[in-house]
């Protein structure tokens, strides 16, 4: 018992100095050397709603919506896209923080994709706002890892963009393939009509609400996971206005469903230029 | 635990065991309940007339029961790699096929039906030995047989119990005999594996996924040692917890890893891997499939069917029978191989074939992570020497290497604590100190919460 007794104690003692550690060097704190796509999300979650991130505009997504800073006159604007995730995240987080915006846009191509339950039972739980305000040592991006990958200054590991390429297609033809495998509509339905909750409760607030579907591959549009997720969403969500679809010209991905640099680019300007004239 | 060591239920402690493992296992897979519920009844039902029938007839029970489990493992187990495998084409969507590719798999099942085996041919060995498994009435012989197949710290991803080290065991606990100490050592290590290495590691390996040329060649690797890592971590760590659990319950289970990262040769890793499997396979198939008794031929072959049998036994895909053939070879080889050689004993010759058994397993780890044997040539393709040069370490390789390190450092402590009595009082002294450290990143380096690898077998 004494050695427990030690042994907890002492865990304490470097919680509290790890603390002062992360008070004295703050430096150290919310740098953006990130761990995995995974942090990346509960990062972004509890910058959102920790540090009361109030927005005009709101985008929520998947990481199809990566990289999608938008920059309207006057008025501010924050992405919450969560990679692997889903809007519904997105938009239940925005609505537990009580940080509503004037206009909240969703993306719907993954618009099936299920809430996220732990991450916002991690970043929302009761009490840990609280202990977070007294110590930063549990906010995910000050992980002591974290800390010493920023103190080494290190780059992102090297990807070969060129071999990447090459394997576009291949890679397409897997993801058409696993986007045609069985669908269960119910769930699909059932998700959509979760979002659908939520739009309708943002527009009661006094929130204007547009649907946003995001260029892809033209192969992608007509497999049965889109083509369900679409259907249903006409369904549920029809009454909702939606941003007009990019024509002027066509937009490249990298795999498929992410933008290049050059493309998303010009996609920015495009919602900026939309925004604007709201 | 409180309620468990309340004087007035010390009767009934077995029964709460076995009423609140039936209700965590419940939790987490409901339907799976009642399969394992009929292992139980089974082999309650089998080991008890197994002890009260005559010699002759007892063996037939025995044996009947026996088939009846392995009947069980292979309907819910493998039943889809059988249906794609032999069944053609042009026959797969007939609705019996259909009904076949769809059987669910319940989870721990390859454990349990193992432990039910275990039961059935130890109460046979044991037969003149009747206190040891099975009691008087059949009332006590079912509880005694729901805790042993079921208790909750080993159900879903072992140790494997062996009835024989276990049913003794089972009875009144006392708060007072807690060895707290041991128990909590037991847990924090346990945990500090699972939460701060694997699930960490997990994040990083995740990556390790076709196409494999995109990553530099020393990117891959690391990837792979990682995975090497985050395995053991991962399972090691569950089996850790599951002791510190059994302990803080009364109960003492195998302890299933003992370093086996640091083994010299590939029948001293399987002698320190996945303890209780590698006895299991040894003591219920290896012996009585004539061992090394029946000449060189037969041993050779045994070893194979034991190790093609025991990769099958870790999933129901042929990417798990190659693996244990692989491993099958390099256990014959190195039988072979040990008629020729007499063993070196110098420190850098084991270092040698330490790094060489590591080698071997870490890349043998790929028939784990990777589905397919075509993925598995990409990822040899993609570590051509040609791609070799210009290479910068990036962060993902840096996460991998933090998180690998307190792994080795824990080998390294261990082999210096049996080299050097020095070290051993030093480790004592600071011993406090390391299980702090350990709590401490619990709290704060925590990985992403995920299930443990070893519970989709």
């Amino acid at each position: 018992m004494k050695f427990i007794f030690k042994t907890v104690l002492t865990s304490f003692l470097l919680f509290t100095l790890y603390t002062i550690f992360l008070f004295a060097f703050p430096k150290f704190q919310n740098h953006l050397t990130t761990q995995s796509w995974w942090q990346e999300n509960k990062i972004k979650a509890e910058n959102f709603y920790f540090q009361k991130q109030k927005s005009d505009i709101i985008m929520v997504g998947t990481s199809m919506s990566e990289g999608l800073k938008l920059n309207p006159d006057k008025r501010s604007a924050l992405t919450l896209n969560f990679i692997g995730g889903s809007s519904l995240t997105g938009l239940e987080l925005v609505k537990r923080s009580s940080l509503l915006p004037k206009i909240l846009i969703i993306e719907t191509n993954w618009l099936e994709r299920p809430l996220d339950y732990n991450l916002i039972a991690d970043v929302t739980s009761t009490g840990f706002e609280k202990i977070i305000s007294i110590t930063p040592s549990l906010l995910e991006s000050n992980k002591p890892a974290n800390v010493l990958a920023s103190m080494m200054n290190l780059g992102p590991s090297f990807i070969d963009n060129k071999k990447e390429k090459e394997h576009f297609i291949e890679n397409l033809n897997q993801k058409i393939k696993a986007e045609n495998e069985h669908i269960d509509i119910e769930s699909v339905e059932k998700e959509v009509k979760n979002v659908a909750t939520l739009v309708y409760y943002f527009r009661e607030k006094g929130v204007q609400v547009y649907l946003m579907e995001l260029p892809m591959h033209k192969e992608l549009y007509t497999t049965k996971r889109f083509t369900a997720t679409k259907l249903t969403v006409n369904k549920f969500l029809n009454e909702i206005d939606s941003i007009p679809k990019f024509k002027t010209q066509p937009l490249e991905t990298s795999d498929g469903y992410h933008f290049t640099t050059a493309s998303k680019k010009i996609y920015i300007n495009y919602l900026t230029t939309f925004l604007n004239q709201l | 635990m409180v309620i468990y060591y309340l004087p007035f239920l010390k009767k009934h402690q077995p029964l709460f065991l076995v009423f609140a493992s039936l209700y965590f296992y419940g939790v987490s897979s409901p339907k799976a309940t009642l399969i394992l519920l009929c292992s139980i009844g089974l082999n309650s039902i089998i080991s008890f007339i197994v002890i009260h029938a005559p010699r002759s007839k007892a063996i037939t029970y025995s044996a009947l029961g026996v088939v009846l489990n392995l009947g069980m493992l292979v309907f819910f187990k493998y039943a889809k790699l059988f249906t794609l495998t032999f069944v053609p084409n042009q026959l797969i969507d007939e609705p019996v096929f259909q009904f076949l590719l769809f059987v669910p798999l319940p989870i721990g099942i390859s454990f349990f039906t193992f432990e039910g085996i275990s039961l059935l041919v130890d109460t046979l060995k044991r037969k003149d030995d009747e206190k040891l498994i099975a009691a008087k009435s059949f009332k006590n012989h079912l509880q005694n047989t729901s805790l042993f197949i079921s208790f909750f710290p080993h159900l879903i991803a072992g140790p494997i119990l062996k009835a024989a080290h276990f049913i003794p065991q089972i009875g009144s606990k006392f708060f007072k005999d807690i060895n707290w100490e041991k128990s909590f050592k037991y847990l924090i290590i346990g945990y500090f594996f699972k939460m701060v290495i694997a699930d960490n590691l997990k994040e990083q390996t995740l990556l390790l996924v076709f196409p494999f040329d995109v990553y530099h060649p020393i990117s891959l690797l690391v990837m792979l040692i990682g995975y090497s890592f985050q395995i053991f971590a991962d399972f090691a760590g569950y089996s850790l917890i599951a002791l510190g659990l059994a302990g803080l319950l009364g109960y003492d289970l195998i302890k299933n890893f003992d370093y086996p990262y640091i083994s010299t040769t590939f029948s001293e890793f399987w002698t320190r891997w996945h303890i209780s499997l590698s006895k299991w396979l040894k003591e219920y198939l290896y012996i009585p499939l004539g061992g090394n008794k029946k000449g060189w031929f037969r041993t050779y072959l045994n070893l194979m069917i034991v190790m093609l049998l025991g990769g099958l036994w870790h999933g129901a895909t042929w990417n798990f029978a190659l693996w244990g053939l692989m491993h099958g070879l390099a256990l014959v080889i190195e039988r072979f191989a040990s008629n020729f050689f007499r063993p070196i004993l110098s420190l850098w010759y084991r270092i040698f074939k330490m790094i060489l058994v590591f080698t071997v397993v870490t890349f043998a780890w790929l028939f784990f992570k990777l589905t397919t044997f075509a993925e598995i040539l990409a990822f040899y393709n993609a570590l051509n020497f040609v791609n070799w040069g210009n290479y910068t370490m990036g962060d993902k390789e840096f996460y991998i290497l933090l998180y690998c390190l307190p792994i080795i450092i824990y080998y390294a402590f261990y082999l210096l604590n049996t080299k050097s009595e020095k070290f051993k009082l030093f480790k004592g002294k600071i011993e406090p100190l390391l299980y702090s450290l350990m709590l401490f990143f619990i709290y704060v380096n925590s990985g992403p919460s995920g299930s443990f690898i070893y519970f989709r077998f």
